[in-house]
């Protein structure tokens, strides 16, 4: 869960154009996205697991409820992200530029459902 | 030795620090969030300085341009897991630190703190004694992307071992 959040992390702050401001866009989300998906991988595997040995207590939990609400959300933003936003990549990839609103706006709510 | 530590931990855990930790309810719940968030940006800095030494990341960049990005994320992290680890361990003493997986933790937190160190100095020294890296794209804006391929005397090495060769030359 901690590689998820930390290595996605890299690739929003890129994309707010606060760190890596040198390297391409498409080189961070090259490095860094392969551990995002196989940590992501993992997190949903051991967390059925977690979730399979209380499961009537978790479908009533509000706090489980609200974190499954943040990830869809999540999930949406990504989505609009790679399917939209991106596809402009070739635009503002090289280093020194900053990426444009929609990305950065994206970013933000990335690293903003980090915590949950 | 182990009589000394129960008694200091029955002592801490009577203080007023320690109770009002135990008795405001938000408190552990905050700081064990960001513990882990702290956690978080150390995982994601180590595994991208880690995967840069074994050349699966980062092609174009020098090892120093990750160390001095990621750096000074890890160590500000790690003050910040000190201070909310302290939090948590004032709090329920007797649970951290009577107990063996804790104190195996700590250790081998003092082992890879020192294996950091030792290897932080390392890049540094390299970076300041060999004047520029030729894998280094400089400061200037937009040249790190301009540079993909190794170029230089050490052609075609992986990152470890640049690193190691130019400290082998260094000695010779």
């Amino acid at each position: 869960m901690s590689t998820v959040v930390g290595t996605i992390s890299v690739l929003d702050l890129r994309l707010l154009y606060v760190t890596s401001r040198q390297r391409s866009v498409r080189s961070v989300s090259a490095d860094v996205l392969p551990f995002t998906w196989g940590a992501f991988l993992l997190a949903m595997i051991t967390g059925l697991l977690l979730f399979s040995s209380k499961a009537t207590e978790y479908v009533v939990d509000f706090p489980f409820l609200a974190k499954m609400g943040v990830m869809a959300c999540a999930g949406v933003n990504m989505v609009i992200f790679h399917f939209t936003t991106y596809r402009t990549v070739g635009g503002w990839d090289a280093g020194g530029v900053r990426p444009p609103p929609a990305a950065r706006i994206s970013a933000f709510l990335s690293l903003a459902s980090g915590p949950w | 030795m182990e009589q000394a530590i129960v008694d200091f931990c029955t002592w801490l855990s009577g203080t007023a620090l320690s109770v009002s930790i135990q008795t405001i309810s938000w408190i552990i719940p905050l700081v064990q969030s960001v513990h882990i968030m702290a956690i978080t940006v150390v995982m994601g800095s180590v595994l991208m300085i880690d995967m840069k030494l074994l050349g699966v990341v980062g092609r174009g960049t020098p090892v120093t341009g990750m160390v001095h990005r990621f750096a000074p994320w890890i160590w500000t992290a790690l003050v910040v897991l000190l201070a909310t680890g302290s939090i948590l361990t004032i709090a329920e003493p007797a649970r951290e630190l009577t107990n063996l997986m804790f104190r195996i933790k700590m250790a081998l937190i003092l082992v890879v703190g020192a294996v950091t160190v030792v290897f932080q100095t390392a890049v540094q020294r390299q970076a300041g004694g060999l004047g520029r890296h030729p894998l280094q794209p400089g400061r200037r804006a937009g040249a790190g992307h301009r540079h993909p391929g190794p170029v230089g005397r050490h052609h075609g090495l992986r990152p470890v071992d640049r690193l190691r060769r130019s400290r082998l030359s260094r000695r010779a």
